[in-house]
């Protein structure tokens, strides 16, 4: 899944939900300022940063990233995914009643 | 009469015709397209790309006179730098310059208000190359700003 812009708080659970509903394996990309922190929205209505909902593999920096940088980063993903276990996955995971992901060994 | 007409634009293929003379008129320029990691396209003369502080080309002495303008005038307060002054000196010594990526949107006025001269301590570089695995390394240090952010390597 690449992440493209703005995420608002109210548009987060519908983010997650996106995420839960995609086959596995899954990767995230988050692509430009906004996703990667929030951007230039500090404010209250603003996700700060798009792994506080999914768990984030690249994050390509940019406002907006040029299409060399997306694809860039899509090769730092691929550098990832070679690199990776094919069974057991570490994922961040926000637990009930928490702000912050922890990262979780395996997934339930 | 017009049924006529429409039996013989079917049957000499018109519609065909004029759209295979689009394709026709295009073969022999040349593609626009770029292999990317083979073969890149070059960034205009005043393309922003990541943030770099400059030294002097001959003496590698640091340019930076640590005046704190770009700090002030960054929308997102991304920047933070301090120094400190040798005893007996006039000119500050840069310690450490903290540079966040993660909200930076490029915007240059950091580099446009770096004062001194005739280099810039502080330049958009052409480098747009920039990805990375965690919010921790998107966060820029001294050592990172001399010569471009290295490569990262996934480790598991």
């Amino acid at each position: 899944m690449i992440v493209a812009g703005t995420v608002t708080k109210k548009m987060a659970p519908v983010l997650r939900r996106l995420y839960d509903q995609m086959p596995e394996p899954k990767w995230v990309i988050s692509m430009g300022a906004c996703s990667n922190a929030g951007g230039p929205f500090p404010t209250y209505s603003v996700l700060q940063g798009v792994d506080k909902v999914v768990p984030v593999d690249v994050y390509v920096s940019g406002c907006p990233p040029r299409p060399e940088a997306l694809l860039y980063g899509l090769m730092r993903l691929q550098d990832k995914i070679r690199k990776e276990n094919t069974i057991l996955r570490k994922s961040r995971v926000i637990m009930a009643g928490q702000t912050e992901p922890v990262v979780v060994e395996d997934r339930g | 009469m017009q049924t006529l007409a429409k039996f013989f634009h079917t049957v000499f293929l018109v519609d065909l015709l004029k759209g295979l003379w689009v394709t026709l008129k295009y073969t022999p320029q040349p593609a626009f397209t770029f292999q990317y990691p083979a073969e890149r396209r070059p960034v205009a003369p005043r393309f922003r790309g990541i943030l770099r502080l400059q030294v002097e080309p001959e003496t590698g002495a640091q340019t930076c006179i640590v005046c704190d303008q770009c700090a002030k005038v960054c929308p997102d307060d991304l920047i933070a730098l301090g120094g400190h002054r040798e005893p007996g000196q006039k000119i500050k010594v840069l310690d450490y310059f903290d540079f966040n990526l993660s909200r930076c949107s490029f915007c240059g006025l950091c580099a446009e208000i770096c004062p001194t001269k005739p280099i810039k301590a502080l330049i958009m570089s052409e480098d747009y190359e920039l990805g990375s695995y965690s919010r921790q390394t998107q966060i820029l240090r001294i050592d990172e700003m001399y010569d471009g952010v290295p490569i990262e390597q996934y480790t598991r």
